[in-house]
């Protein structure tokens, strides 16, 4: 279908200003569970700019209050949604690498497109908690207490912390390129994700695009299932909606294609084994991955990963074999080779520090390319590994 | 679905995380999320943390007298007329601190000495017989995980990050990454490559560590503290760290041993008070007549979890306070259930000193000490944990080092007593040509071992020992101790040709002997080791 | 542990009805085959699991060679076709692991190709030979 590019904004004022640019996506969810067109939405529930909970609900209310930005909390919901929401008529905010997520989790069946409404956000990219509270509080960097700040935003190219000193409140912006030469700034997966606008979603979300000074929210309607739920939303009163300017749709093209060139440049910058000989990757591979203790992380977060107890990787790893690089490892390379979204979360929640993700990209960069294959986009592509048939001929050697 | 913020009971490291509570098709469902603003952990867990919900997927101890379920208020009031009438010498109270917030071990401790009793152990009192005072912060207090990181020299002595302690690991990666040599004192070098130079010790060779305390200069000493620990080697880093001007990081196994040794379970008075092993010896021998365990299953945690069977089996009153059903349960004359642990709402004490907060809203098990004691309320009760602590009248974040070590100096006798004694502990023989005897079995512990948890169900041997057995990949071996034997897989390490580790807790344990001779020697045990048909 | 005269070994798959067949018809001719190899047979190619191959080279295999029916020849119809999807993802992995990638090979032969099978063999234990043990093997020092 064609999609359709508005500026839409909540009508119910509180909403408008607590959401993050005029509340569409919280206003949408709430009507949506107020009328019934979903049964629950899963939200993220700030505890504080640098912790959020999840939260699946019923309840318009929870929904209301959990509005804003948290560019400081890096979830992944894919599993979430499996875990909880798999057969339920739910509708939750999806970044990118989450929506992506949900897509393979559906190729695999999963979970039932059908029934989820992905409220996509465009993305810049998240930060780590703990490296947010050093940036703040940093003399050479925000330099003030951690714990006063209130909200964060990303706009602009610019991190902005409102915090309160002294019982004023005041606010300090620094430009992400500027936090990033300092060896700060977002996740490294985020840094070298081209996947900034979520079109695999049923809306796409974001403030690209938006005049300035104005709370509304850009959205790209992209399925009929984004199409039922915004309309759903506009007759019901909740958000109001108008075309959206072509300067603005040119715009966050611009800014989608800027923002793509730099992650492309920080995938050379972030890589170690760039010009590496094979030996040397070898060396790198196996001293890296010999500190794996098994507790099995990386596998639980994954978004992509749809296996139960019966997986390969756990059936087929003993640890007694004393494998030079055990077979959990492997087999979750070559299994994810084909579909890995370089979210980074195996990496973040490795205990001893694998780079994961590095190791999991270098693997499935290459054989994406060699595919021409990029995983979570497109509902209707089998996984190549599940393939019986590829491309190519069958001539081999 | 309910979000609890909580932390890991694993070790003295506190990971925090959360447990998230659900209602699913099979029932009620516990899954663990990682909590990434978690300062101590970084929301990263081990294998222990991501296994939690099975952890406390056990059956709940439910409230009984002698053997007939009772509601909680019967149980209670049965416990408290019986311990009235016991005479206070012959009572003892143990709490060995891994899921007990510091409220429960502060309410405890009053109800103990509430009773008259000194039989009161944490689990670490012999430790401060024999060392100075002013070194007993090195045992009481651990570190900032920024002092590892920053440390220019780091001597692990016989600790194996990885396994006893896996969060420790980054943190030495991080120095190391900053330039820091990293040193290994042990009985077999760390296959994960974390240091620089390693220093094997045979089991018979310990002596040789006398000749390298150069090596040890200015540097950061990581080891452990047990209830198995060998009070030599203690005194023995101690005088590491007093003559080479370097630091001494014990580690613990139990999450909240910080908080129970500086509340009153440390240094202070431990002379008057009775160590664990030594109660177990007076209840052996009649002198103990009641023990009131809170929290603890003695058959996880101790190696001779038989034996402790016996020996308790031997008291008139035996009062069970636990979240869960343990061995232990249908011996005990009374028991109390309280909450699990990521339910209770409360705080713990971690290595580095911070005050930590659980996430639940649960005081049942709390409630249940204070029915029987003085009836304080929570906020009594938290209020005296920060006295003692020295914490002030905020509320320390997660963020802060709440409970700071203040480094002493300090003088600890010259090391060759307790060298000598030491080896004279061991009675090992070195092992023959070929042969089954004179193999050295050590326990490499770690988070299951504790909780009495199987996770490897392997040994490790070395390629000698293998080719010395003839085995076959699917074999497995077999290890006695005089009468019990003991079938286990195998793998094949870089150890020293008559050494076994184990991550596992293996079954064959000395039956008999005193608890205070068998179990304060902490060493490798000899065994014999044959491959099983 | 004394200095031994290392030699490769060599892991083959073939499947059932097309190369263990040619396999064999090698052997029967009294085809030059080095001792190094040793095969696996398996009921197709197909049934070969990315992880076999994986699980090879860690059980010491310095080569390992994929071998089945021809294509439109598979006695399951269409197996082999995966057998040569999964093979492209062994190739790229083995590539970027940094392995040498004479050490994996996929070749089709069929129960009358005997002598391709021997010229394969004798062809990669040369290889092999000269590239030394597989880095993925298990040491110990002692």
């Amino acid at each position: 279908m064609q999609s359709k590019c508005h500026l839409a904004w909540a009508t119910d004022e509180e909403i408008r200003n607590k959401g993050a640019n005029g509340g569409f996506v919280t206003a949408t969810l709430v009507s949506a569970l107020e009328t019934n067109f979903i049964d629950l939405a899963l939200v993220v529930k700030k505890k504080s700019v640098y912790e959020g909970i999840l939260v699946l609900t019923s309840d318009p209310e929870e929904v209301k209050a959990s509005a804003g930005s948290l560019h400081g909390v890096p979830i992944n919901l894919a599993q979430s949604v499996l875990e909880y929401a798999a057969d339920k008529r739910v509708g939750l905010p999806t970044k990118p690498c989450d929506a992506r997520g949900i897509i393979e989790l559906v190729k695999r069946k999963q979970i039932n497109l059908e029934n989820v409404y992905l409220i996509g956000l465009n993305c810049g990219g998240t930060l780590h908690p703990l490296r947010m509270r050093e940036m703040a509080m940093a003399a050479d960097c925000f330099g003030i207490d951690p714990d006063s700040v209130q909200r964060e935003e990303i706009t602009g190219g610019k991190l902005f912390l409102e915090y309160n000193e002294e019982g004023e409140e005041k606010e300090q912006g620094i430009k992400i390129d500027e936090l990033e030469r300092q060896g700060r700034g977002r996740r490294d997966a985020c840094k070298s994700c081209i996947t900034k606008i979520p079109i695999m979603a049923d809306l796409a979300c974001g403030n690209w695009g938006v005049p300035p000074g104005e709370k509304k929210t850009f959205v790209e309607v992209l399925t009929e299932k984004g199409a039922a739920i915004l309309n759903n939303a506009l007759t019901s009163g909740a958000i109001a909606v108008e075309d959206a300017p072509l300067e603005g749709i040119e715009l966050r093209k611009k800014i989608e294609a800027s923002m793509q060139k730099l992650a492309e440049r920080w995938k050379g910058a972030l890589d170690p084994l760039i010009d590496l000989s094979p030996s040397e990757r070898f060396a790198f591979y196996k001293e890296e991955l010999q500190r794996c203790i098994h507790c099995g992380a990386c596998r639980e977060v994954c978004p992509v990963c749809a296996c139960e107890e019966d997986a390969k990787c756990l059936g087929l790893n003993e640890e007694s074999d004393a494998y030079a690089v055990s077979m959990y490892n492997l087999i979750r390379i070559v299994h994810l080779m084909d579909s890995c979204i370089h979210c980074g979360q195996c990496e973040e929640v490795c205990p001893v520090d694998i780079p994961l993700t590095l190791i999991q990209r270098r693997f499935s960069e290459r054989m994406q390319r060699h595919l021409e294959y990029t995983p979570g986009m497109d509902v209707t592509q089998t996984p190549p590994l599940n393939e019986t048939k590829l491309r190519w001929s069958a001539e081999v050697e | 679905m309910e979000t609890i913020t909580s932390i890991c009971p694993g070790c003295s490291i506190g990971c925090g995380l959360y447990m998230v509570e659900s209602e699913g098709e099979e029932g009620r469902k516990l899954r663990v999320v990682h909590r990434k603003v978690a300062p101590m952990n970084e929301g990263k867990l081990c294998k222990f943390g991501m296994r939690l919900p099975s952890y406390y997927n056990r059956e709940p101890l439910r409230n009984s007298v002698d053997g007939t379920e009772v509601d909680q208020d019967g149980a209670i009031e049965a416990a408290k007329e019986r311990l009235k009438s016991m005479n206070p010498d012959e009572i003892a109270f143990v709490a060995l601190p891994s899921t007990t917030t510091n409220e429960e071990l502060v309410s405890f401790a009053s109800l103990a000495s509430g009773f008259g009793g000194e039989n009161l152990s944490f689990g670490f009192e012999r430790f401060f017989r024999d060392i100075p005072e002013e070194a007993y912060y090195a045992i009481e207090n651990g570190l900032p995980f920024t002092d590892v990181e920053t440390a220019s020299k780091i001597v692990l002595f016989f600790l194996d990050p990885y396994v006893h302690y896996p969060l420790l690991a980054r943190r030495i990666l991080k120095a190391k990454r900053n330039g820091a040599q990293i040193i290994e004192v042990s009985f077999t070098k760390n296959e994960r490559g974390i240091a620089d130079e390693c220093i094997v010790v045979a089991p018979h060779e310990f002596e040789s560590l006398r000749e390298q305390k150069a090596l040890f200069k200015d540097s950061l000493i990581i080891g452990e503290l047990t209830p198995y620990t060998n009070p030599h080697l203690v005194s023995l880093m101690l005088w590491l760290q007093a003559s080479t001007s370097s630091r001494l990081l014990l580690l613990k196994p139990f999450l909240n041993v910080t908080g129970a040794l500086l509340m009153g379970g440390g240094g202070k008075g431990a002379e008057k008070r009775k160590g664990l092993f030594e109660i177990l010896d007076k209840i052996d021998s009649g002198k103990i007549k009641a023990l009131y365990l809170l929290e603890t299953d003695l058959t996880s945690v101790l190696l001779r979890g038989e034996a402790v069977k016996e020996t308790l089996s031997k008291l008139d009153l035996l009062i069970e306070q636990h979240a869960f059903r343990t061995p232990l349960s249908e011996l005990a004359t009374i028991t109390l259930g309280s909450e699990p642990f990521y339910r209770k709402h409360g705080t713990v004490v971690n290595i580095e000193g911070r005050l930590l907060a659980l996430g639940g809203e649960s005081a049942t098990g709390l409630q249940i000490l204070e029915r029987m004691g003085n009836g304080r309320s929570y906020e009594e009760l938290h209020s005296d944990v920060k006295n003692l602590l020295g914490v002030g009248s905020s509320e320390p974040s997660e963020f802060e080092i709440a409970v700071p070590r203040t480094e002493r100096k300090f003088e600890v006798a010259f090391l060759t007593e307790f060298i000598d004694s030491f080896i004279s502990l061991l009675k090992l023989e070195r092992k023959e040509e070929s042969g089954e005897e004179g193999y050295s079995l050590w326990y490499k512990t770690n988070p299951f071992f504790w909780a009495g948890i199987r996770d490897k169900r392997f040994v490790e041997i070395s390629p000698a020992a293998m080719r010395t057995l003839g085995l076959f990949s699917g074999d497995q071996v077999e290890l006695a101790l005089g009468e019990l034997k003991e079938k286990v897989g195998f793998k094949i390490s870089d150890v020293l040709d008559d050494l076994i580790v184990s991550e596992d807790k293996l079954a064959i344990q000395p039956l008999e002997g005193r608890w205070s001779e068998v179990d304060q020697r902490g060493l490798p045990t000899s065994v014999a080791l044959r491959r099983a048909t | 542990m004394a200095e031994e005269e290392w030699e490769p070994k060599i892991l083959a798959f073939c499947c059932n009805w097309c190369s263990y067949a040619g396999a064999d018809a090698a052997g029967l001719e009294r085809r030059q085959i080095p001792p190094t190899v040793r095969v696996i047979r398996v009921m197709c190619s197909g049934r070969i699991d990315p992880a076999f191959v994986l699980m090879g080279f860690l059980e010491g295999a310095d080569a390992v060679l994929v071998t089945g029916c021809h294509i439109g020849d598979c006695h399951y119809v269409d197996a082999n076709y995966k057998t040569r999807n999964r093979y492209e993802f062994l190739k790229e992995f083995v590539e970027e692991l940094g392995l040498e990638p004479e050490r994996l090979h996929l070749k089709w032969i069929s129960a009358s190709e005997g002598p391709i099978f021997a010229d394969m063999v004798r062809e990669v234990t040369e290889k092999v030979k000269k590239l030394g043990p597989s880095p993925l093997r298990r040491t110990w020092k002692s």
